[in-house]
């Protein structure tokens, strides 16, 4: 009787303890999370990689670089799909779900905002769309994507440990294929696509500040950039111009490009939309493009010719500054055989190498900022559209989340992304949808010659980008892709095409739908500029005389590219050292020309000791951002102070606070030109002065008194963070070099914290090539692992933080694998 | 058979067992089935030798990776789970062993039912 009893007793421990377990098998020491450990080194062995038709090799360099060699197209496009797997699984799926969107199937209610943003932008419409297109009218090219994702599928397959997060969250990857990747394509086109929230910003700015107030705080060209486009010279292409379709351009820029004439849209009745506006932005406004889109994202390229080498030999350099994500967006590796041999960096998640080199070329690629999206203003009328004069059905697009229905609504123009009673916002941005960029990818791959590159670049069409080129002969930049162009008529009865607009475009009339693109020919473009160099960091593509006006700009403020300007016409001549440096450059052009105002405004003297000497260190700093300098330290935290004081808080006092700052550039102008203007309060010395007391108190109540321990290093920090989010995974925070405007960027916005918020955008990768000499370099933060525990999970970062760079063609191979 | 020589058969057949079961699922409620080999003995050793099987051969398994990784992984899935790495390192062993040692005299209970005694 008594062992009966204690019998039961026992059982029931076991069965609590055996039900508690059930939630503990992540921590299985041979399959749960400690399985990563196993995963966490490269070893030399021999994999079966079912579908393969002949061995593959996968040569891993000292610098983690992977070498996949193939003998035939198939087998290597599967192979960088099972390699790519191998190292990121985790990443590609949670990308490819947050593209597509289905990341609340993973992460459950907290993923459904992020999955509406994407439904309502269109993006896994529009890779469903591309999928059938692509498939039906490339299918050569297809099949490599198919390749690609039998390769990820495979790795899926295979009985390797799963990564970190899907021990955690106890779930199976789901099986790849290209919808997946022309989602991530489509993603990553949207986060650099200029037209949705620029317009719906300006217009809000426009409804509070007026055409005049804002126009100097946003004018169509930024101040000071009038001689530093990406194609040299006024504008003027293949004989084209403004002036010879006989318009004046200084009329055309002189015009108020908000007013009715140019939207179909009556000012009046504009103001009154601010509430839909907002939504708008809101809307659009998915948390993870957010994070990718950054605050400061940008990018440097530029070429050098032959004549202007000093090795004889055209150049090229880039760096695409990203949001820095640990792992990296990019894993780099070369891919060789099937017509191919091309090493640089490719997009985890996509095959084929997008920023790069050939033997005989190399590219990189810069965002130039010219809407290409659309947003317009429809007249609704319960599930009707007006367009024409004609009430059109809206059409319904449903898609299922968490078991609950959502239904996104189009219009002849696009998806409403707001709607409020009778009006209602769409977005136009139907380039996606035949959006053939892997093809010019992949003929850049193949590239043997300018001209190749050349015709690849017929097939970039979504986002356009600034594509700087250099083969063995020729050097240039082309800014590609499909600008739509929209019919307008000047008030002076002049007919011409326009890119974009400043605010929404009546979406009733059908008189502002896109009309065409930019002809091929007639893009922004300079093959070997005759002085020897071009650049494209973000700065106006084209100058004023340009015959298809941008007048949806939105440009950078052209502070880098005023360095890079300066740098390479005052060189004499450029050699793969000077190319090194420049790309490390860490001046400020805008503070160099911000300082000497700024000491003009202060008086020299009246100042406590604290603020005399940070004045001291102001006066004699060389518009240097090291980490060791004071003087930047200073000038940031003053020209973050004026702006709090000043566009700040008028922005604020229209609930106006998460829109775009003015650039630096604009504060510079009109402290210059007008500073009496009532954006300083009309008196710039005292804003200033009261600006520089802010900063000091601050500076000396978080750092102290000791003004020469005030270092940029102290307050100025990068984060590589986890596209997780969980710290745990992230690197950082590290002192770093760098602020907004530097060449080697390292941007933080103008908020007055000590620390400053953490840098999260930066270089993503930085490349320097010379084909003909074949001398090609290049470094990113990051390595080819996402295993957080592995010695290549970060281990380009240190030569990245001192700006060194690996010799791509020069590295001992140190792991081999075969797929068999 | 001697008593102590049927202990120790069942001790490493116990084991042999857990090692099995633990390499091949990922629950630690196979450590029932690991239990069995202490129907041999009393239900007082099989409750001790079942707790120390029950958290030997786990933390035995770790020994296949270098306790510098044990150590950072422990430290990062501290950060991401809020709980002690020590807790994180040990709380499987601990659980598998818990089950163990309490399954142990059951088996033990079931034979000595089947004996008669």
């Amino acid at each position: 009787m008594m062992k009966r009893k204690l019998l039961l007793l026992l059982i029931i421990p076991v069965i609590l303890f055996s039900a508690v377990s059930t939630q503990l098998s992540f921590l299985n020491p041979v399959n749960g999370v400690w399985s990563n450990i196993r995963n966490s080194e490269f070893h030399s062995s021999t994999l079966s990689v079912p579908g393969l038709i002949s061995k593959v090799y996968v040569r891993i360099d000292e610098s983690g670089v992977a070498h996949i060699i193939a003998s035939n197209a198939h087998d290597l496009f599967l192979a960088q799909g099972y390699y790519t797997a191998s190292n990121r699984l985790e990443q590609i799926e949670l990308q490819a779900a947050i593209a597509s969107g289905q990341l609340s199937r993973f992460i459950g209610s907290a993923g459904v905002s992020s999955d509406i943003a994407m439904h309502t932008i269109g993006i896994p419409y529009y890779a469903s769309e591309l999928q059938t297109y692509m498939e039906r009218n490339f299918p050569q090219y297809y099949s490599l994507l198919v390749d690609y994702s039998q390769g990820v599928n495979d790795y899926i397959n295979s009985s390797h440990p799963l990564p970190l997060v899907f021990s955690l969250l106890n779930i199976r990857p789901f099986y790849y294929s290209p919808f997946y990747i022309f989602a991530w394509q489509e993603f990553m086109s949207w986060s650099l696509t200029t037209g949705a929230g620029e317009p719906l910003a300006s217009a809000l700015l426009y409804n509070v500040f007026g055409y005049s107030n804002l126009t100097q705080i946003w004018p169509y060209y930024p101040y000071y950039t009038q001689n530093i486009t990406v194609m040299p010279g006024s504008g003027v292409i293949d004989g084209k111009s403004l002036a010879s379709m006989g318009i004046s351009p200084h009329y055309l820029w002189s015009l108020n490009w908000y007013s009715q004439w140019a939207t179909g849209i009556n000012t009046t009745y504009l103001h009154t939309l601010t509430p839909l506006i907002k939504d708008a932005i809101n809307n659009i406004s998915d948390p993870y493009e957010g994070l990718l889109h950054g605050e400061f994202i940008g990018s440097n390229s530029w070429i050098v010719t032959a004549s202007y080498s000093r090795n004889g030999h055209p150049m090229v350099a880039n760096d695409p500054h990203l949001t820095l994500y640990a792992p990296s967006l990019w894993i780099p590796m070369q891919l060789q055989g099937g017509g191919f041999n091309v090493t640089g960096w490719s997009l985890a998640g996509i095959p084929g190498i997008l920023i790069g080199h050939t033997q005989y070329t190399s590219w990189g690629l810069t965002t130039p900022e010219g809407n290409s999206a659309n947003v317009y203003l429809e007249l609704l009328n319960g599930e009707s559209y007006l367009y024409n004069g004609t009430y059109h059905p809206l059409l319904e697009q449903n898609y299922t989340l968490l078991g609950k229905k959502y239904t996104t609504f189009f219009t002849n123009n696009g998806p409403l992304i707001a709607r409020d009673g009778n009006a209602g916002i769409s977005l136009w941005w139907k380039t996606p949808a035949f959006s053939t960029d892997l093809i010019t990818e992949i003929m850049l791959d193949m590239s043997q010659n300018y001209t190749q590159m050349l015709n690849a670049l017929h097939y970039w069409v979504s986002p356009p980008q600034n594509f700087a080129m250099a083969s063995r002969e020729h050097a240039g930049i082309l800014t590609a892709g499909y600008y739509p162009l929209i019919n307008e008529t000047s008030p002076d009865g002049k007919a011409l095409s326009v890119v974009g607009s400043r605010s929404l475009l009546n979406g009733s009339s059908g008189n502002y739908e896109p009309s065409g693109y930019i002809p091929f020919n007639y893009l922004p473009q300079t093959e070997d500029p005759g002085r020897g160099f071009a650049y494209a960091p973000n700065q106006p593509t084209a100058g004023e005389n340009y015959p298809y006006p941008f007048i949806g700009n939105f440009w950078a403020s052209g502070g880098r590219a005023e360095t890079i300007n300066s740098y390479l016409n005052s060189s004499g001549g450029m050699s793969i050292g000077d190319m090194m440096s420049l790309q490390s450059n860490v001046s400020d052009y805008w503070a160099s020309l911000f300082t000497p105002i700024i000491l003009r405004a202060l008086p020299t003297d009246g100042w406590n000791r604290t603020a005399s000497q940070a004045l001291g260190y102001l006066s004699t700093w060389n518009y240097t951002a090291y980490e060791n300098e004071v003087g930047i330290t200073v000038y940031w935290y003053f020209v973050s102070a004026l702006y709090n004081i000043t566009f700040d808080r008028q922005y604020a006092a229209y609930g106006l606070s998460s829109l775009p700052e003015p650039f630096i550039s604009s504060a510079i102008y009109i402290a210059e030109n007008e500073p009496d203007s009532h954006w300083f309060d009309g008196n710039f010395s005292a804003v200033a002065v009261s600006a520089f007391n802010i900063a000091v108190s601050l500076l000396s109540q978080k750092l102290g008194d000791n003004v020469s321990s005030w270092t940029w290093g102290r307050v100025h920090m990068l984060e590589i963070s986890s596209l997780t989010g969980l710290a745990a995974l992230s690197v950082g925070p590290i002192s770093i070099w760098g602020d907004s405007h530097t060449v080697s960027v390292g941007g933080v916005p103008m908020d007055l914290e000590v620390p400053e918020p953490y840098v999260t955008v930066g270089s993503s990768l930085r490349e320097i090539s010379c084909p003909a000499t074949g001398q090609f370099y290049g470094v990113f933060p990051g390595g080819p692992k996402e295993n957080v525990l592995s010695p290549y999970f970060e281990n380009q970062l240190p030569y990245w933080l001192e700006h060194r760079y690996y010799n791509m063609s020069d590295q001992e191979v140190v792991y081999t694998y075969v797929y068999e | 058979m001697s008593t102590n020589e049927r202990t120790a058969v069942a001790f490493v057949l116990s084991a042999v067992l857990a090692f099995i079961f633990i390499s091949i699922t990922d629950y630690a409620f196979t450590a029932i089935f690991a239990a069995i080999p202490f129907a041999l003995v009393s239900w007082r050793r099989a409750l001790l030798l079942g707790a120390i099987a029950g958290f030997a051969v786990p933390m035995g398994l770790y020994l296949a990776y270098p306790s510098s990784m044990i150590s950072r992984l422990s430290s990062v899935l501290s950060s991401i789970t809020g709980f002690p790495a020590l807790l994180i390192l040990l709380l499987f062993p601990l659980i598998y062993c818990a089950i163990l040692a309490t399954s142990a005299p059951l088996w033990s209970y079931a034979a000595s039912f089947a004996r008669g005694d």
